[in-house]
Parts: C-alpha cells; structure tokens; sequence
C-alpha cells in the first residue's frame, strides 16, 4: 500500500512540528506547512515537505491541497493546527484583530476540511481528521474574548460535520490541549508566578510536551481509531475533569 | 422586573425574538431601545411597544460594523441616562450544505453573527464599566443537525459568552447566553429566558449559557 499522506499546519514551532515528525515517523508522507519560512527546517527528504501557507489564506489552502494531491495521489489526513493567541481587554479588541483570529482558526480550516473531504470523496478513500482545538474552547480565560470565541466556533465543527463526512468514511475529531510547552506558552512557563497558579490547577502537576500532543493527534488518525468521529480528545493533564 | 434594569438596548430588532424580548422587558418597565440595521424594522417595534403603553425608541445599527455600533449604544444610553442590560441578539445563519459551501457563503451565516456578538459586547461594556454595573444577555442560535455554520456561531457564541463573562465579572458586569434552536420560533420562549437571565434571580449567573429548545441538546451538552 502507498504511504499515505498527511498535511499538518502550523508545523514550523511547538504542536504541529511534533506532529509532523511524529506522523512521518508513523509512515505518511507529511505536508507541512506554517506562515513562518522556519518550516523548512522541517523537511526530510521523501518524508516531509515544507511549504508556506496562511491558514486563513483559503484560496491558497484550496491550492495546496489540489497541488499534494495531483503530486501524491491524494491527501489522506489534516491536522488542522494553526494557531496563535494574544491577550486583548474586551474593550481594546479591534474588529481586525477579530476577524483575523476567526480567520485563522475557523474560516481556513473550515474550507481546508471541504478540500481534503472533496479530494477523498472523489476518490472513494477513507480519511481522517483533527481539529487542534483548546481547553479555550471550552473554560474561558478573562482577556481572551477572541482566542475562546474562535477556539469554540472551531471546537464545533468536528461534532456539525462528523456525520455527514461519517457517510463517506471520513472521520473529523478534535484534541483539546491545555498548557504545552511550545513558544504560544512561553511568557507563562517562564513567569514563576504565573506558573505557580496554573500548575496546581492541573491534576498531573505539569505541562505537556508537544510530542505528547501529537501522540493524541497520531491516535485519532490511525486506523485504531477507525470507530471514532465527532468526538474531542482532552490532552490536557486532566485540567477539565478537575 | 428588578429596579436595576430601567434601560434596555435590543439589538436585531427586525426579528420576532427581539421583539418579543423588548416587549416582554418594556411591559415589565424597562425602557427599551430597539436597534437594526434597517432602522424602519427598529423603529416599527418600538412604535408597537408604545401602542401597548411601554417606552421604547428606535435605532439605525449595524452590528457588523464597530462604529455603528457604537453610535448606537451611546446613543441609547444617552437617551435613556444609562444603559443596564444588553439585549445583544444574533440573527439565525442560513444553514448551507458543507461540501458545496462557497467562500461567500460565510458572510452572513458566520462572520455576521459573531461580530455582531462581538461588538455589542464591546461597546455595551464601555458604558458599563463607568458605571461599574450591568447585564449582556447574548441571545444566538443552536445549530440544527450538520449545520456546520451554525454550530461554528453557537460554539463561538457560547465560548464568547463565558470569555466576556469571567473578564467583565471583576467590573460588575454580568453576561449571560439563551441559547435557542431557531431565534425565530417560540420568541415568547426566548423573552422569559432572558428576562430571567438580566434580573436579579440570576445574579450569581455569569458565563452561562441557557438552552430553551425542546429536542436538539445531546450535541450541547458534550461541551
């Protein structure tokens, strides 16, 4: 059987890097891609190939997708990835730091989902998808009124389109984590204050690390997942069952 | 009504659930500003709550943009010297089916209603942090079965409530959601959740989002 092929964004930092190492390491063929040129350190000969996308960038996305699947014969899995956060009080959030926050974390991923879906029914293939979503999109933070609304509006695509893509054996799930140690969580992580609140907060006492993320995300594509869809993966140190 | 909510801005005046909350609030002694961005639709719900013996104006908002927003809610708090409740009410996206969805499409199903969530909140807030008082009651709707848009703006919509709600609790704002399966039907419905929702029975409720539907929670609920 062909390797299959997988697209990651976000890939050049932190989650979505370890995704990509971690699914290449599973056998895909992996596509990676970031904003930031730094995702060409990323590429492996024959196992990962980097490119540059703005995942809010959606006639872009569509471009990449037909691009992957004309070269390789299709796109297996997304790992819906990017991201970014920045505190803003309600009353300094601007309509275009809105509206780039949605566009990022919904509207892209929203029609790279529809391109991937498109590509797989059209070739009658199985697939599967992940949606990284966040503790955010399900207990809020003060200061984070468009991080929370875009991480939730995300967070609800997998269970609104699991089953229609379900009829076509495609499966679409989220994983939630919670403090990771990647750059987005830097300023806390090196803040003993900030830290000291936190961590007692988490019921295994620490951050996660990437790797262990993308562990999750790896699962959720893998064919030991084959009957789950919908559904969301907390990879959160138990913050939510606490 | 509690005393403390005299001065009402409803938002999305031209839908039925609006106007039953403005109605509802107006005849319980709120003065209620009605706002749209078709300022007719805003003004004939006020005219129809005088013709009951309520008080109530009308406004030209749209929610999409920030500065007609906030023009709108200065100037009902200017014309009712306050503003204590927020009405901030989401129009029902149009369900689109996903895999033929175009990139327009989002427009008014997605973008729209959230923004406007957004910018009533906003601005409510800068009246009502001055008067370290008040309530935001956001009114959106549940997603039917598979409607991608709309359970994208009732996700967003409920994770902005609870954001806006654990920020502004330390100002003395409260924000709640109701949460129906169509803003269009059963506005009766909807007009007692908020009422409930911006009273004084509801004042350790913040962040929360009520459901008033009938079938349709399973989905809800696994949040």
């Amino acid at each position: 059987m062909d390797r299959p092929v997988a697209i990651v964004t976000g890939a050049a930092h932190g989650i979505g890097r370890a995704c990509a190492a971690r699914l290449a390491s599973d056998g895909y063929i992996v596509v990676a891609t970031d904003i930031d040129d730094a995702v060409h350190a990323q590429a492996v000969a024959g196992r990962i190939e980097t490119h540059e996308l703005d995942a809010a960038d959606i006639p872009a996305g569509r471009c990449l997708v037909q691009d992957v699947a004309g070269r390789h014969g299709g796109v297996d899995a997304l790992v819906n990835n990017a991201g970014f956060t920045e505190r803003r009080a309600v009353e300094q959030l601007e309509t275009d730091e809105w509206r780039r926050m949605l566009d990022v974390h919904v509207r892209g991923p929203l029609f790279l989902i529809q391109a991937v879906a498109r590509d797989l029914i059209r070739r009658g293939a199985s697939g599967a998808m992940v949606n990284m979503t966040s503790i955010r999109a399900i207990v809020a933070e003060p200061g984070q009124l468009h991080y929370c609304a875009a991480k939730g509006a995300l967070h609800a695509l997998a269970p609104a389109l699991a089953p229609e893509l379900g009829r076509h054996n495609v499966r679409i799930n989220n994983v939630a984590p919670g403090l990771v140690a990647t750059r987005m969580t830097a300023s806390v992580r090196a803040d003993p204050e900030s830290l000291s609140l936190r961590l007692p907060r988490l019921p295994m006492g620490r951050y996660a690390e990437p790797s262990e993320v993308a562990a999750c995300v790896a699962h959720l594509l893998s064919d030991e997942a084959r009957a789950i869809s919908g559904q969301t993966l907390a990879a959160d140190g138990g913050y939510l069952a606490g | 009504m509690p005393p403390d909510a005299r001065a009402v801005l409803v938002t999305a005046a031209g839908s039925l659930a609006a106007q039953a909350i403005g109605r509802r609030l107006a005849l319980d002694g709120a003065s209620v500003a009605f706002a749209d961005a078709d300022r007719g639709l805003a003004c004939a719900a006020a005219e129809a709550v005088r013709a009951a013996g309520g008080n109530a104006a009308g406004f030209a908002m749209d929610h999409r943009d920030w500065t007609s927003t906030q023009r709108a809610v200065r100037a009902a708090h200017d014309g009712w010297s306050g503003l204590d409740l927020l009405v901030n009410v989401a129009d029902n996206p149009p369900a689109a089916p996903f895999l033929a969805l175009a990139e327009d499409d989002l427009a008014d199903a997605f973008d729209a209603p959230l923004a406007g969530l957004m910018h009533g909140v906003r601005a409510a807030t800068e009246h009502m942090r001055a008067a370290g008082a008040g309530c935001i009651v956001n009114v959106f709707p549940l997603s039917g079965d598979g409607d991608v848009l709309g359970g994208a703006v009732a996700g967003g919509a409920e994770m902005l409530t609870r954001a806006a709600g654990v920020e502004l609790a330390a100002v003395g704002i409260r924000v709640a959601g109701v949460a129906a399966v169509s803003v269009r039907d059963n506005p009766a419905a909807i007009a007692d959740a908020v009422a409930f929702a911006a009273s004084t029975d509801a004042s350790y409720v913040t962040g929360s989002t009520l459901v008033v539907a009938e079938r349709h929670t399973q989905q809800w609920t696994a949040r």
